[in-house]
């Protein structure tokens, strides 16, 4: 069947998902890290928790009417909020599975009830997507624009998402039940979605940042630049709250670990400038 | 947040035409919300009336700390809810300690070590003393 032309106005496309999913990682990923939701999503009454689906839905759908994830486009609030709520189940899967909070041993009940109570904060993110970043970005955010301008930018929003999770004990357990496979999976994921979030859903400056002139910031190298420095930053603050030991490889997995939630937060931080 | 372009424009139905990579959007969506949903509700009736079913053990270990002895207590979960602020009482004849676990999930065990004074004597008993749902 050919779409007809009004249908084609404003049609959801990968960039519009893509910026849905870079608000639902910012917002949803430091709840992800918090052992009260794995515990409480495997422990609570489901009849609970599908209660607070019903309710999370229901403010989907409202902030889909004013703000959304595809910019400008508040008339299609129930689809909106059907995908959003939707593809939120499908990355809180892919993150609990990740970082081995779910798995096949625990049981599906159990498993649901983590991926759903996880979901909310996520879904709620890609309903906010819209306003992640501001159209016009920070203010003399041009100021910034250079490589060092976009490595304090990425330090900054590193330190913002991160901080939070740092003095907690969820990236030290974390690290110490996720293996060597899935922390490198850790690193693809972070490295992917920076990238995405950057460069590739329909934020403010997609265009002139994949157009920068100089190799430094070229797209590959930026956002790889971008992840070492939210690793340097989550390996001193994990030294400065005290949970790192030396150069060791439990270490090196706790840095790894909150180095993701640090490399959405470096990505926000660049999406500013 | 920015300045609004756009005029408010009256909520579309779900009956349109949309393109392939609409469509498959919606899809996997409907299709990860059915199977939260109606695993959920599944769920639901597979634990419907289940608690917590706790238990503990006690062990010597055999060391001595400031001349008083240590015992691990294992707290174990074996019911189908989970349960938190379970407080349980350690004895060694007349002396008593209490020791709060936070939380525990179903199917799941907890131990911690409780230390006693040199002057403790006769078998390490345990008992719970309370507990709440989550």
């Amino acid at each position: 069947m050919t779409p007809k032309a009004g249908d084609q106005a404003n049609p959801t496309d990968p960039d519009d998902a893509m910026r849905g999913v870079s608000g639902a990682v910012i917002l949803g990923v430091p709840l992800i890290y918090t052992q009260e939701v794995w515990f409480h999503g495997g422990n609570l009454s489901p009849e609970l928790i599908l209660g607070l689906l019903v309710a999370s839905f229901t403010l989907n759908y409202a902030l889909s009417n004013f703000v959304g994830f595809h910019s400008g486009r508040t008339f299609r609030p129930l689809e909106d909020a059907i995908i959003g709520f939707g593809l939120s189940f499908v990355l809180a899967t892919l993150l609990l599975a990740i970082l081995n909070r779910i798995s096949l041993d625990s049981g599906w009940g159990p498993n649901l009830g983590i991926i759903a109570i996880a979901a909310v904060p996520l879904s709620l993110g890609f309903a906010l997507g819209n306003a992640m970043a501001p159209e016009e970005g920070g203010e003399e955010a041009e100021d910034l624009s250079s490589v060092p301008g976009d490595l304090l930018a990425s330090a900054a929003g590193a330190v913002l998402l991160a901080l939070n999770i740092a003095p907690t004990e969820e990236p030290v357990l974390m690290a110490a039940e996720i293996g060597w496979g899935r922390l490198a999976l850790l690193v693809i994921l972070a490295l992917v979605l920076s990238y995405l979030i950057v460069f590739y859903a329909e934020f403010h400056g997609r265009s002139t940042r994949a157009k920068a002139a100089h190799p430094i910031q070229s797209p590959m190298v930026e956002t790889t630049l971008s992840y070492m420095v939210a690793l340097l930053m989550s390996g001193l603050m994990l030294l400065a709250f005290g949970a790192l030991q030396g150069p060791d490889g439990p270490s090196l997995a706790r840095v790894v670990v909150l180095g993701f939630p640090a490399s959405m937060g470096a990505a926000l931080g660049r999406l500013l400038v | 947040m920015s300045p609004r372009t756009q005029t408010k424009r009256k909520p579309q139905s779900l009956k349109r035409d949309r393109t392939p990579f609409e469509r498959a959007l919606l899809l996997v969506s409907v299709a990860s919300i059915a199977a939260v949903l109606v695993g959920l509700f599944l769920y639901a009736g597979d634990t419907a009336g289940e608690q917590a079913d706790l238990e503990t053990t006690v062990q010597r270990t055999g060391r001595l700390v400031e001349g008083g002895p240590e015992v691990l207590v294992t707290l174990t979960n074996r019911g189908g809810s989970g349960a938190e602020d379970v407080v349980v009482e350690v004895k060694i004849g007349e002396e008593s300690r209490e020791v709060a676990f936070v939380r525990i999930a179903k199917h799941e065990e907890r131990t911690a070590a409780v230390i006693f004074p040199p002057e403790a004597q006769g078998t390490a008993e345990a008992s719970i003393l309370s507990y709440n749902y989550p």
